[in-house]
């Protein structure tokens, strides 16, 4: 423990000592990342705290400018832990308030501690329904709204395009007003102006993790919600039955022959503007997640039945957002391209059908079940990242292919995450491995990922991947961004405590 | 066990706070939106499933000296072991949280870090057989004028067993009362223990004090053979979950059947034997204990190791995940009383959001005890019920006194109370 005394009084002055721990324990529940130590290094923090308000928030900021001790800001699903000393954690479990709904404008006004499932719920109420995302609906939606972004709904509502304006503590402590939220009594419905709009700064593909401040209010966009008032699923844990109307919801699967037919139909259907979810899936993920036991899931994916049915399945939701009479065109549209595309709508009665429908087909409004990734190995990770046009992510999955095939990974080849947002403008593939929690694995999936990367420079395809680690191997290759990276993050930051070394490593020693 | 075993469990946790929250699927409000009571009182993450698997892997992985159990004794028994994590948790991966936080309270009894208050409790029920300070000769005090068999004494088909509160609570002994007048007016052939009823020894178990729960379990286990004992109806879903499971993970030979006595009166409607005839025109709303609803589903031993991937061998391995916890029953009578209108609350039956009274909390943490009560409370309020039912003599303990203690008022009754009333 490097935090004195006297800091550790004075943080207790500004929080209350009620919000403030140094207890062995407390300090443990904050100190697990996936990687072995070895790896990445993690540390113990000094402290942990629970701010209440953007008050605290920013007194606590000021307080670690003169003192220089680190600090980072967790939500519910985070693995950046210390890894150097006198490091304090910021809890935002009390900072859990929906600031407001705005029905008539369609946007909510959050604080970092509100979750997916509770943002969700209280829109559902309003016919309203905000975006899902994929990490779990325990996640805190300010932090993934500013981090990646995308959820369920990203293909029909936009990549990122959800995040308004932000009460951002800079690192030194100022607070900054971004969008409309700059001018008096505007609110938070405009990112773009008239205040400044630095939406690219903080956002990027993988966010910064804290390294630039900490984000304490967002506005995030809201979209229609033709469903009842709460999440429709009945039955007792895992049996879950999801009951959706079948004249606004209708979840289809269709089959191609091949991944060139499947990347056709995907531009075909997004071309026409329809659905609201639009995806191709591994075929591990029908398995993994209607298993109910790890046995469960291995039993299922060693009998091949998957490997055989599953392979280049696309999953489309049509919504009929604005009246029963647009999911019957959109219907109509879906079918015609059907038949264009040599597609199979794999009728409801099908066996691949039943492993997702009824327990799993809400999952693009509620995600309640990604977490069921985990179960295989226990734990996943995307070893490489195509993200640009559809074209591309199936290049990049084809890459992605190649390289895993030289690794001790469970084999579920030819058939990585394929999404696509903003109707089809972007492309996105995510291709899956899934190690175990132990040295051996997670070395190897490191090796791979710097494989991947490596691989992506080669190709000229997108370089995912881009955390602190990997700015400065990546920027040579991109007009040498890293260094523009450094220069904000040494202008914002000029103590080095937020999140030291996110986004980007600025000294040599981490 | 030992905490070493559970090795994979604490390295497989990835933090994803699915063990902080109810499912997302049934979540209906933010404001009752968690599934940890302690969680939602201290807020830290230690106070929660995922911080206590942190916790044991750094003991497990020597990151922690056994010397900082001392210190961690606060936050690995301030949690209620009401299992709401474990059942999210098994909703995802093949961990068992629950099971890891009972290791670690074993091994603070090893090294001398039990709260002094369970340690009291324990000498109790030691001393009296009951985990309340009284004299065991009073044991059996409730039953008097009610002219019931002693099962030592003359033989019955069913053993009544009322449990330590509702045998010496005076502002619980009425449900005891009630429930063996509601049997013999259903021609039901039952007897009692009297002063011979000990402790299930639930308490011991959930301080970490193996050795005293596994002594409790051979005492009642022989002495329900010794008196050929075949099936048990129990008041306490405490008492029916560590006949029913508890003592079955311990090695214990139960040969009889343990019902609660909700199960049992459903029996009885379904077969017409009892009739709820008389109107309670009352909106109540109905609180499923733990170790009735997800603590009370069948248990089923497995030994074995975890392999490649974390997979079994053997590989079969039952998750209790809280399917089959006992949910419909009180519902069932509940429903069949004319006049009585049924809420549900947003957190129920498998989610249901602990009283706040187990794991040994309310002697050692009653502050954190009775706020978990007052935050049940005003869920049960918010459905707009008049009444707030329960059929677990702790839930109704802990909810009483929130109740006389707090601001929000609400009528409270047992479930068997308001069978007698519509009887």
């Amino acid at each position: 423990m490097t935090l004195p005394k006297n800091v550790y009084k004075e943080i207790e002055g500004i929080l209350g000592p009620h919000n403030v721990s140094q207890n062995t324990g407390v300090l443990q529940a904050y100190s697990k990342q996936p990687f072995p130590p070895g790896l990445l290094g993690r540390k113990r923090p000094d402290a942990v705290v629970l701010p209440e308000s953007t008050c605290d928030v920013q007194a606590l900021v000021k307080l670690a400018n003169r003192y220089k001790f680190a600090y980072i800001p967790m939500g519910n699903y985070n693995w950046d832990v210390p890894r150097q000393d006198n490091t304090v954690i910021i809890d935002f479990k009390k900072m859990n308030k929906i600031v407001t709904i705005d029905e008539q404008n369609m946007y909510a006004v959050v604080e970092p501690g509100v979750t997916h499932a509770q943002l969700q719920a209280e829109c559902m109420k309003r016919n309203l329904i905000c975006n899902s995302t994929w990490g779990g609906s325990p996640c805190s939606v300010l932090a993934n709204t500013i981090f990646f972004g995308v959820g369920g709904l990203s293909y029909r509502f936009g990549y990122n395009r959800v995040l308004l304006s932000m009460e951002w503590i800079l690192p030194t402590g100022e607070i900054m007003k971004t969008g409309s939220l700059s001018a008096d009594g505007a609110g938070y419905f405009c990112p773009g102006g008239p205040g400044p709009d630095l939406r690219g700064l903080i956002r990027g593909f993988f966010g910064v993790s804290g390294g630039l401040g900490i984000i304490t209010k967002i506005g995030v966009k809201l979209m229609p919600w033709p469903g009842p008032a709460s999440f429709p699923v009945t039955g007792v844990a895992p049996n879950f039955a999801t009951t959706f109307s079948a004249d606004r919801f209708r979840f289809h699967l269709i089959r191609y022959p091949s991944l060139n037919e499947l990347i056709d139909a995907m531009y075909a259907i997004a071309e026409a503007e329809i659905g609201a979810v639009l995806q191709r899936f591994p075929s591990s993920w029908f398995q993994w997640a209607s298993a109910r036991s790890k046995e469960d899931f291995w039993r299922g994916w060693e009998s091949g039945y998957l490997q055989k049915v599953a392979r280049n399945v696309i999953v489309v939701w049509l919504v009929g957002f604005s009246s029963a009479r647009q999911l019957e065109y959109e219907e109509k549209v879906l079918q015609h391209i059907i038949k264009k595309t040599g597609g199979e709508d794999i009728p409801s009665s099908d066996k691949l059908y039943k492993m997702v429908d009824p327990a799993w087909i809400g999952e693009w409004f509620q995600c309640g079940g990604s977490g069921r990734i985990m179960r295989p190995a226990g734990t996943h990770m995307i070893a490489m990242i195509g993200f640009d046009s559809i074209d591309h992510a199936e290049k990049v999955a084809k890459r992605a292919d190649e390289i895993r095939k030289e690794f001790n990974f469970m084999d579920d080849a030819e058939n990585d995450w394929i999404c696509t947002y903003d109707f089809g403008w972007q492309g996105d593939a995510e291709c899956l491995i899934l190690p175990e929690q132990n040295e051996e694995d997670m070395q190897q999936a490191m090796e791979l990922a710097i494989k991947g990367l490596k691989a992506s420079l080669q190709d000229r395809t997108y370089t995912g991947l881009q955390i602190a680690e990997t700015h400065h191997m990546l920027g040579p290759a991109y007009g040498n961004y890293h260094e523009l990276l450094k220069k904000i993050k040494e202008v914002l930051d000029p103590n080095n405590v937020a999140n030291p070394p996110n986004p980007i490593k600025v000294d040599d020693s981490l | 066990m030992s905490l070493e075993e559970y090795r994979r469990d604490t390295w497989d946790c990835v933090r994803c706070s699915h063990c902080k929250f109810i499912h997302p699927y049934r979540v209906r409000s933010l404001r009752f939106s968690k599934i940890c009571p302690s969680s939602a009182y201290y807020f830290f993450d230690g106070y929660s499933a995922q911080g206590r698997l942190d916790i044991a892997r750094g003991l497990i992985d020597k990151e922690l000296p056994e010397a900082s159990l001392n210190e961690l004794q606060q936050v690995i028994y301030a949690c209620t072991l009401c299992g709401g994590c474990d059942v999210m948790c098994k909703y995802y991966n093949d961990l068992d949280p629950l099971l890891v936080l009972e290791e670690l309270r074993v091994a603070c009894v090893h090294a001398g870090c039990i709260p002094a208050q369970l340690k009291e409790i324990i000498e109790s029920i030691r001393e009296n057989g009951n985990s309340l300070f009284q004299p065991r000769e009073k044991r059996g005090e409730w039953a008097t004028g009610l002219n019931l068999k002693d099962i030592a004494e003359s033989k019955a088909k069913v053993l009544y067993y009322p449990g330590c509160n509702y045998s010496y609570d005076p502002t619980l002994r009425e449900v005891s009362r009630l429930t063996a007048k509601i049997l013999t007016r259903a021609g039901v052939d039952f007897g009692i223990l009297k002063a011979r009823e000990m402790c299930c020894g639930t308490l011991a178990l959930q301080a970490g004090d193996r050795n005293s729960f596994k002594a409790l379990l051979d005492t009642n286990i022989s002495n329900f053979d010794r008196l050929g004992v075949r099936k048990i109806i129990t008041s306490c879903p405490i008492c029916y979950s560590t006949f029913k499971t508890d003592y079955k993970r311990y090695g214990g030979a139960m040969r009889c059947e343990v019902l609660h006595i909700t199960e049992f009166l459903v029996q009885l409607i379904m077969e017409g034997i009892l009739k709820l005839r008389n109107k309670v025109p009352l909106s109540v709303t109905y609180h499923d204990p733990c170790h009735l609803g997800r603590l009370g589903e069948p248990y089923k031993k497995w030994i074995g190791k975890r392999v490649k991937y974390g997979r079994y061998d053997p590989p079969i391995k039952e998750l209790r995940q809280g399917t089959y916890g006992i949910y419909e029953a009180p519902r069932t009578i509940l429903n069949t009383i004319k006049g009585l209108k049924l809420l549900e609350m947003e957190r129920s039956r498998e989610y249901s959001f602990c009283c706040g009274a187990g794991g040994g909390v309310k002697n050692t943490y009653p502050d954190f005890s009775r706020a978990t009560a007052q935050e049940r409370i005003e869920e049960a309020l918010a459905t707009g019920a008049e009444a707030l039912v329960t059929s677990c003599p702790w839930c109704e303990s802990n909810f009483k006194q929130a109740i006389q203690h707090g601001s929000k008022k609400m009528k409270l009754y047992s479930l068997l109370n308001l069978v007698n009333q519509a009887l």
